[in-house]
């Protein structure tokens, strides 16, 4: 009886003390993208975000059916994990797993999979 | 006998000081007060830690001011404020798409208009507000550095300019997002910097600045570079 009390305990300051991290984790994926990558990506995902002009490199459009869809979900995670130098692209795409969890950046594609409105192929 | 003449001036002469810097700091935190500069500006911790903190924030935290600015910064800039960055203090608020491309609407500058004298007593109160575990003497002023290397980390491998804005043969150059950079030298501390430029979220969780892993060298040298950036 003791030793269930004490794994209780256990287990309700685990749960308390990881909603005490320093982000809250409840942001959703279309609020991580206005955030991480509206400034470049844009808004709408268009590619026409204000850093884009000065930029060597055009940002990839999210609403590209077209495009979007020659590129595979793990692809997808990858560059925004680890960013575009990872898969010889741009360094101007920068890595996002320190600052978005790994549940986050899932998110994340399944949102990029939204704006294209489609799927891999 | 003279030593302890010496030390009873020495002592009464920081006496008289003490007070003088104590009513100093005061003063201007009275005037920061009576400015309502905490209508914009967070003087207390914590940070913004979630999306709806970060959009309601309307200019920079200050309660770490002491150990972001340079003291000669704040007192020019308290008088007289300048957009450093272009798109606002976070360029959500302040940006629209009009005709499928996105542009900054003019975003607000600071309020800020202290005389000479406030503007003195207010930044000496600023420089009083300090992140105890920040690193201090990690930038060393004046030390030699790569150059080229430092500047393909700034341009080409972190890209630090893509968001950025630096002068190039007096032009101005690089994105807007983030805030400028040119004056970076006459503005911050080298020590905040180095730290900001690692670990972004240590001093904002929810800054939109993304999280290198680069070696130690690399980021002095990116510290050093960034710092050369005087007006």
């Amino acid at each position: 009886m003791k030793k269930r009390s004490a794994l209780i305990i256990i287990f309700t300051l685990i749960v308390g003390l990881s909603g005490l991290s320093s982000k809250t984790f409840a942001e959703t994926a279309k609020n991580n993208y206005r955030l991480y990558c509206s400034q470049c990506h844009g808004l709408t995902g268009n590619g026409e975000g204000i850093d884009k002009p000065t930029m060597g490199v055009a940002p990839k459009i999210h609403n590209n059916a077209e495009e979007m869809i020659k590129l595979k979900d793990a692809d997808i995670y990858t560059v925004t994990a680890q960013g575009g130098a990872s898969v010889t692209k741009s360094a101007l795409m920068p890595p996002w797993e320190g600052v978005m969890s790994e549940a986050e950046i899932k998110d994340m594609v399944k949102y990029l999979r939204e704006l294209c409105n489609c799927t891999e192929k | 006998m003279k030593m302890t003449k010496l030390t009873c001036l020495i002592l009464f002469s920081l006496a008289l000081t003490l007070p003088v810097r104590i009513a100093a700091a005061g003063d201007g935190k009275t005037i920061i007060e009576k400015n309502n500069c905490g209508t914009c500006h967070k003087m207390e911790g914590p940070a913004a830690k979630t999306f709806a903190e970060a959009l309601s924030r309307k200019a920079p935290d200050l309660f770490y001011a002491g150990s972001k600015f340079q003291e000669e910064f704040l007192v020019e800039f308290s008088q007289k404020p300048y957009q450093i960055r272009p798109a606002g203090t976070l360029y959500l608020n302040h940006v629209k798409t009009v005709d499928g491309v996105d542009r900054i609407q003019d975003p607000p500058l600071c309020a800020s208009r202290l005389s000479k004298e406030d503007a003195v007593l207010a930044s000496k109160y600023l420089m009083t507000l300090k992140d105890p575990d920040m690193k201090i003497g990690v930038y060393k002023p004046g030390a030699s550095f790569f150059k080229i290397g430092a500047k393909m980390i700034f341009t080409k491998s972190v890209a630090c300019i893509g968001c950025h804005q630096v002068k190039k043969r007096g032009k101005i150059v690089g994105g807007t997002s983030g805030s400028s950079l040119y004056n970076a030298g006459s503005r911050l501390n080298g020590d905040w910097l180095s730290s900001y430029i690692r670990n972004p979220h240590y001093w904002d969780p929810m800054s939109p600045m993304p999280k290198w892993d680069l070696g130690e060298h690399a980021w002095m040298q990116l510290t050093n570079y960034i710092m050369e950036m005087k007006e």
